[in-house]
């Protein structure tokens, strides 16, 4: 797909040329032209008889084939036998179906289709990618409200079990279709819902105050974590679809924010922990406020940007705004959660720090990283 | 001649008038040689002062007005070439002086044209006389010319033929012409005129002469009775003049000519006689009598130069061959170096023309003319990597040279093969048979997983140790490049409607449930030309990669390449991401190469009736030849003829010094790789903004063509192609500026003489510059011959240029520097489109 190169620092957003939000959206799929649908989903999901019931109507007179993903991030070792299927089935659509690592995972199935001698080195190089679309095309519909994966160009994987994550980027993985349809939601706890969309708060929030930060990019952070912080409380209800639409609007809008605009310290620190199984939404989710003080304290001018947001969030300013975010993060145990889970873990190995001051997030947070300002994020959520 | 009448003679008479004085034979070499000397200075001091292109052309080579000769070889020569494009500056004396005009035959291509005034015509008959006397006898005797009485002719501008003819027949006491002119044109003997004569002359009791053309000789008269009429047994000489060219083309050689001339005329070898010369030193001619070899007269040295250095060579060395004759005084003709093959023998012993200079004719160093880049490198690349198929007949079977492993040797892709070691084809058709069964395999493959095995068997070519190393320079660093996965999937995408993947499956077009799907057609059968080695490998992975069965023709230079580049698929073994293991000799279960001589037409009718898709590269006639063959109704076509390529720059790209030699440097490698030999290889460069641009231009690209030679080392060439390149030069010394390697790497022509016009490739890094007032004009020398324009314009310019030469049957534009890089579209379409057939399944379109 041809992008344009920028020539000058100015704003960019990247969409999927479709987006469809909304109960029952998911019956788009029906009109995607595709001849050969591979949905590729979670074990969880493709059991799940509701979430089931709802893919067989949408793709009902479609020819398609459900394969599943190993569960976790994805594992490129773990990819052979789901890669196998699709290249046997030889789909011209791809429906990736579940949360952030269904999603990623799907990604990489998508490009390895396409370009099977794409070696490991390839993948993880950034914009490297050959193009894609000329077997498949890819939807994507999350399941959950937070990774964002739907409206990114990013994918995360490991080599295999145990490896350290790499990250696939190209804007040639940014689906053709973006399906939020807040009955996929489901009945996901509220501590899962909540972690995740204080995923994508974070996305939209750290986005907000990036070093690759644009007044385009600023303004619909605005949005999403405006929409994301609002209506979060309301869509525990199951039955608040329009209060779960926004949060899948708001969490997709976050998504695209981060694809422009590279989170800070807070998705620096989360990338180490989840070596040591600390899940990638519950560390963003809850070191955001600690990456909002540390950084406040740190550099006047930052604060003065956490002020905006905060007031045009109704929240005052940069305390009220990391306030109200240690609320939410109390409110639905995160807070106590990761802080147990940072206890237990090892971050005094000087592994862990260079890591997070090696990670790409370190140099997108607004104020240059040092070891205090880093263990001050921890503190703030130990 | 005792040396005391020649000193005494020497008094009253000029040099040259010494030496056309001297018997035709015999005069020993110690006497002569001093005389042609002086004869020969006398001559050039003439030309000299009287032709201004000539001292021109001698100044550049640095001599003078001055320059005092001591040997013969250190004389200037002109190519003959010279006289067919400026003739008109070369003349030596007033035009009232000239009274005719000869002209050649022109076996193809231009005539050479010569001015002659009386004094030319009469040295002319001078040196000619003896000759025919020493060889015939000096009594005139009755003469049978096969040929048209010339009667009737335009005055004024003699045919070279009939100017010949009437050279001969000084001696000639009666002459009966037994040939007519057909109704269409061409000549036919008349039998019963013949035969009259030769009664007549039988009866007479006394010594007559046969004699006409070389060709016309054979074609007209003895090939027509062969076999048709008894043996006219008549005690004749026969004389015959004019050259091989034509009929070497046939493969008629001098034993075959004589025997029909025994079989026909009843004549012995010994009374054959077949004279040597040409339009450019008229009057002059070496006799070669029966299977004997040439000798020269008293008024012509032979000189026989190395083609690359050009240096002279002792006896036994061939070389081209250069004559020096005083005999031409209204044009400066006393040296010419010819494209004639030769090579300078020992006298035989106790001959008559002890002290003539002996020497062979082997035959011509060049095509007679660039038909395009096909025909040209089948002669070019005959030296290096040919097959030594010596029975190139209808005969000559077809060879098995791949089958799921090489027959043949793959460790030199240019060695040359001996075919006759191979298997023979029995059966074309039951290997095409075998081929489709074996292609059914590559159903079970992706476009992808194809395109992994032919990107691992390309890693295999680039290898260090690979033996394909030596044709880096004839673009194997290319296609390596070209074949990585990635790109073929992009050439899939963009040849198969967007998207390769419908050769995987049915794909939505449309609305209304449409759904296409792109399936092989079969079997493609490909004949490969010699130019570009590599090129057939293109055209053949496209057609892998579509699941196609592939029967191939080589080319019967650089046969072995293909072979080779095959021999990577053998025993690979490729893991897809699924654990599947990929295995190339999935692959050449489904492809064979084969070679059999062009006139073998039925190998070439099964091959062709076979195809599902025929591909052909190559020349002109080779590809009609082919495209003449049987074939079945469905069957596509993707010829790839002869086409040429140029470049155009405008004065917008040529703003600074650094612009240029930015420019420069991506030309001389347009210009080098594949040595110049592709079809998109460009031969003239436009430049706009005058002279001092062009010369500007021409000047840094000759210095980039340096460098280009470093970094991609030109192949080996063959004495043809030296002597080609050296003509051209010479070529430019005389009418126009060049620069050049020392050796034969690299030339740039510089060449401001007349409208803006294609300069006639020569090939081998060999690149004209023209200037150009507005370089949009040269748009319109477009035409469906030409492939490639590069173009250094930019902006509405850029695409003006390519819209206006586009309608004139141009296809591709690229930028400077990516000329020759294969790309999809090529000659105006998608090769992988044509390798497919649409199915279409719903609809329909709405």
């Amino acid at each position: 797909m041809n992008r344009l190169r920028l020539v000058a620092p100015v704003g960019r957003l990247l969409l999927p040329p479709e987006v469809v939000a909304g109960p029952g959206a998911l019956g788009v799929v029906s009109t995607l032209g595709a001849t050969r649908l591979a949905i590729v989903t979670s074990r969880r999901v493709a059991a799940d008889p509701a979430l089931g019931a709802k893919i067989s109507r949408a793709t009902r007179r479609l020819v398609s084939q459900v394969v599943t993903l190993e569960p976790g991030e994805p594992r490129l070792e773990a990819l052979r036998r789901p890669l196998a299927e699709v290249e046997a089935f030889r789909p011209d659509w791809i429906l990736a179906i579940g949360g952030g690592a269904v999603m990623d995972g799907a990604k990489l199935l998508w490009a390895l289709h396409e370009h099977p001698s794409l070696t490991l080195e390839d993948l993880a190089r950034p914009h490297a990618l050959p193009a894609l679309r000329g077997k498949a095309r890819f939807a994507a519909a999350p399941t959950t409200a937070g990774s964002g994966s739907e409206a990114s160009s990013a994918a995360t994987f490991q080599a295999a079990a145990g490896a350290r994550k790499s990250f696939l980027v190209s804007h040639e993985i940014l689906p053709d279709v973006a399906i939020l349809d807040p009955t996929l939601l489901g009945d996901a706890s509220a501590g899962i819902l909540a972690a995740s969309a204080l995923d994508a708060v974070a996305h939209a929030i750290e986005g907000y105050v990036s070093r690759s930060a644009t007044p385009l990019t600023r303004i619909v952070a605005e949005t999403a974590a405006r929409a994301l912080l609002t209506r979060l409380e309301a869509a525990m209800d199951p039955t608040a679809v329009e209060a779960r639409t926004d949060l899948m609007v708001g969490a997709c809008l976050a998504g695209a924010v981060q694809n422009m605009a590279t989170p800070g310290v807070g998705h620096a620190i989360a990338h180490q922990l989840a070596a040591g199984g600390v899940p990638h939404a519950l560390a963003t989710g809850g070191l955001l406020a600690g990456a909002i003080r540390a950084n406040a304290a740190a550099d006047a001018g930052v604060a003065a940007r956490f002020d905006m947001l905060g007031k045009i969030l109704g929240l005052a300013d940069a305390t009220g705004l990391a306030d109200e975010l240690s609320r939410l993060a109390k409110t639905f145990g995160i807070a106590d959660d990761l802080s147990g889970r940072l206890v237990a873990a090892n971050l005094d190995g000087g592994e862990f720090m260079a890591g997070v001051m090696s990670d790409p997030c370190a140099r997108a947070n607004p104020v240059a990283l040092d070891e205090r300002l880093v263990r001050r994020v921890i503190a703030d959520a130990a | 001649m005792a040396r005391s009448q020649i000193a005494a003679a020497a008094d009253a008479q000029s040099a040259i008038e010494r030496l056309l004085a001297l018997p035709a034979f015999g005069t020993p070499a110690s006497e002569r040689r001093p005389l042609m000397l002086a004869a020969m200075q006398e001559a050039y001091d003439h030309h000299f002062s009287s032709c201004e292109a000539y001292a021109a052309y001698c100044r550049r080579r640095g001599f003078d007005e001055a320059t005092r000769f001591e040997r013969l070889e250190d004389f200037p020569y002109l190519p003959t070439d010279a006289f067919k494009r400026h003739a008109d500056r070369l003349v030596s004396v007033a035009q009232d002086k000239v009274s005719a005009t000869l002209q050649s035959s022109a076996t193809s291509g231009q005539p050479s044209t010569v001015l002659i005034d009386t004094l030319t015509a009469r040295r002319q008959v001078q040196v000619l006389a003896p000759v025919i006397a020493a060889t015939l006898g000096s009594h005139r005797r009755p003469f049978i010319i096969c040929d048209v009485d010339p009667a009737g002719g335009r005055p004024g501008m003699l045919g070279a033929r009939s100017a010949a003819v009437r050279g001969f027949l000084n001696l000639a006491r009666e002459t009966i012409y037994v040939l007519e002119e057909g109704r269409d044109g061409r000549l036919q003997v008349a039998p019963d005129k013949l035969e009259a004569a030769l009664k007549e002359l039988r009866g007479r009791g006394e010594p007559f002469a046969i004699m006409g053309f070389t060709y016309v000789l054979f074609e007209s008269v003895m090939e027509p009775l062969l076999g048709q009429a008894p043996t006219l047994d008549c005690d004749a000489h026969l004389i015959h003049i004019g050259g091989w060219k034509r009929l070497e083309d046939r493969k008629v050689s001098r034993s075959i000519f004589n025997a029909a001339a025994r079989q026909v005329f009843g004549c012995p070898a010994d009374k054959v006689i077949d004279f040597y010369g040409f339009t450019e030193q008229m009057g002059l001619v070496y006799p070669a009598v029966g299977n004997a070899d040439r000798v020269a007269p008293a008024y012509a040295e032979v000189i026989v130069r190395d083609p690359e250095t050009h240096q002279p060579l002792p006896p036994g060395q061939p070389g081209l061959l250069q004559f020096l004759t005083p005999v031409p005084h209204s044009y400066p003709g006393i040296s010419v170096i010819t494209d004639d093959l030769g090579m300078l023998t020992e006298p035989p012993e106790g001959g008559p023309y002890l002290d003539g200079q002996w020497f062979q004719v082997l035959g011509r160093a060049k095509n007679a003319e660039v038909r395009g880049c096909g025909d040209v490198m089948a002669d070019k690349m005959a030296v290096r990597g040919s097959l030594a198929q010596t029975a190139s007949n209808a005969a000559a079977p077809a060879r098995l040279l791949f089958h799921r492993a090489p027959y043949l040797d793959v460790s030199d892709p240019v060695l040359a093969v001996d075919v006759s070691a191979l298997p023979v084809v029995e059966d074309m058709g039951a290997l095409a048979e075998e081929l489709r069964r074996g292609r059914e395999v590559l159903d079970t493959y992706s476009f992808d997983e194809l395109a992994m095995l032919v990107g691992a068997a390309a890693r295999r070519w680039a290898a260090p140790d690979s033996s394909l190393g030596v044709l880096r320079a004839q673009g194997l660093s290319f296609l390596e490049r070209w074949c990585q996965p990635h790109r073929l999937a992009r050439l899939g995408d963009e040849a198969l409607r967007g998207a390769r993947g419908h050769l995987d499956g049915f794909r939505t077009a449309g609305a209304a449930g449409r759904q296409i799907r792109a399936y092989p057609r079969g079997l493609v059968s490909h004949w490969l030309s010699g130019n570009v080695p590599l090129l057939g490998m293109l055209a053949l992975t496209q057609s892998i990669l579509t699941r196609n069965a592939n029967l191939v023709k080589s080319a019967s230079s650089f046969s072995s390449a293909l072979p080779a580049l095959l021999e990577a698929f053998r025993g690979l073994e490729v893991a897809s991401p699924t654990g599947r293991v990929l295995r190339g000799d999935d692959i050449l279960r489904s492809i064979a190469v084969v070679y059999f001589p062009h006139e073998n037409r039925a190998a070439g009718t099964a091959m062709s009736a076979a195809a599902d898709v025929r591909v052909a590269w190559g020349g002109r006639e080779a590809v009609e030849a082919i495209g003449t063959l049987p074939r079945r109704y469905d069957a596509e076509d993707v010829m790839f003829g002869p086409k040429l390529s140029y470049m155009a720059i405008g004065h917008e790209l040529l703003g600074s010094d650094r612009a240029v030699r930015g420019l420069a440097r991506r030309a001389a490698i347009d210009a080098s790789v594949f040595d110049q030999y592709a079809c998109a290889s460009p031969h003239t460069i436009f430049v706009e903004g005058g002279d001092e641009a062009a010369r500007g231009f021409a000047t840094a690209l000759a210095e980039e063509m340096a460098r280009t030679a470093r970094i991609i080392p030109k192949a080996p060439i063959d004495p043809a192609t030296a002597a080609r390149i050296m003509r051209v030069r010479m070529q430019a010394e005389f009418e126009g500026e060049l620069w050049a390697s020392p050796g034969m790497a690299w030339t740039v022509l510089y060449d401001d003489n007349g409208p803006p016009v294609l300069a006639e490739p020569c090939y081998s890094r060999v690149i004209t510059v023209r200037p150009v007032d507005d370089v949009m004009a040269t748009a319109d020398l477009a035409s469906a011959d030409i492939q490639t324009i590069g173009l250094g314009l930019s902006g509405a310019r850029r695409q003006a240029y390519a819209d206006r030469a586009a309608r004139r049957g141009a296809f591709r534009f690229p930028d400077i520097g990516r000329a020759t890089e294969f790309d999809s579209v090529w000659d105006g379409l998608y090769m992988m489109d044509r390798f497919v057939k649409w199915v279409s399944l719903g609809g329909p379109l709405t």
